[in-house]
């Protein structure tokens, strides 16, 4: 096999409705950095993705910690149409962020129209004591997990 | 205004997948990731998170070069468990996108792993990304993997 390597990530990205909605509603919201705004040509859409007529307004944003995410708006084509995936559906996406207060972050994504899809989790494992997640949804269908760790940290990060 | 909370971190991307071990297997041994842990997912933590009900799951936490995770999740509920159907240009259709040294032959081998191409390979030809190249795959789950080589500039968001 012809040897290659991946050698790191560069983004997870969405379609969003509106590109502009989305970044105001990750920058107000989340702290994301606005990187760049540019706009991607129909005709390098098409040659990457196969849909036609589809010119693109494309944002990228800076997760703090350093992490990137893209937000596309398709401009075209007509027939576009809006996903709206459950977490058990095959093909289903989300991206966790780390919050150092939980209950705060989820205030403020509901005036950002960020909503709760259901609870706040709390775990009792042993080492995971203390820890809270919740998902959430955004008006694009955007699924959103928010982790809040105890004192120990991240876990992954020691594995 | 962020208020008084502050995002610290990315702590994953994730997937739902249909069928965890062979998609474990393609970021493993195709892509080069680490997996890193193996749990399960208890149905009283699904119906929290989520409020679906019924929907035990098998998780799978692998660590991209460079250090971001993916966490891959496996439902095995509820019962009308559907798939996303999904072009690019649809609200909420996702992907990630992974840095390649060699996207020749990244693109000469993933249709053994059941990655399918998109459509073509881009190649850029603005300064100073001339050269830079991209394709997008589909996995059988219709997971959409963006595969990018850079040109001799490395990653232009690095210095930004």
């Amino acid at each position: 096999m012809t040897q290659f390597n991946v050698t790191e990530t560069i983004h997870r990205s969405w379609t969003v409705a509106n590109v502009d909605d989305a970044v105001a509603r990750y920058r107000d919201c989340f702290g994301f950095g606005v990187v760049a705004e540019i706009e991607g040509p129909a005709d390098v859409n098409e040659t990457l993705t196969g849909v036609k007529n589809a010119p693109l307004r494309i944002a990228h944003l800076r997760v703090p910690g350093g992490h990137m995410v893209e937000l596309i708006q398709y401009l075209g084509p007509d027939e576009k149409t809006t996903l709206r995936a459950r977490p058990c559906d095959t093909g289903a996406a989300h991206i966790a962020l780390g919050v150092d207060n939980i209950e705060a972050a989820v205030e403020a994504a509901s005036r950002h129209g960020i909503e709760l899809m259901n609870g706040v989790m709390e775990l009792y494992d042993s080492g995971l004591e203390g820890v809270k997640a919740c998902y959430l949804k955004d008006p694009d269908g955007i699924m959103i997990e928010l982790i809040q760790w105890n004192a120990e940290g991240n876990p992954f990060d020691k594995m | 205004m962020t208020g008084d909370f502050k995002v610290v971190d990315t702590v994953h991307s994730a997937f739902t997948v249909s069928n965890l071990d062979r998609t474990l297997s393609v970021f493993r041994d195709f892509l080069g990731c680490e997996v890193v842990v193996q749990d399960a997912g208890t149905p009283e933590i699904v119906k929290t998170l989520t409020g679906i009900e019924n929907a035990p799951c098998k998780l799978g936490f692998v660590r991209v070069p460079g250090g971001h995770m993916i966490e891959f999740i496996e439902y095995e509920g509820p019962s009308d468990r559907g798939q996303v159907v999904s072009r690019p240009c649809d609200t909420g259709a996702a992907h990630i996108a992974l840095a390649v040294n060699d996207l020749d032959a990244a693109l000469a081998n993933a249709g053994d792993v059941g990655l399918t191409l998109y459509n073509g390979v881009v190649t850029i030809d603005d300064a100073p990304m001339t050269g830079t190249r991209s394709a997008y795959f589909r996995d059988p789950d219709g997971l959409t993997i963006e595969l990018i080589q850079w040109n001799e500039n490395g990653d232009p968001f690095k210095t930004t």
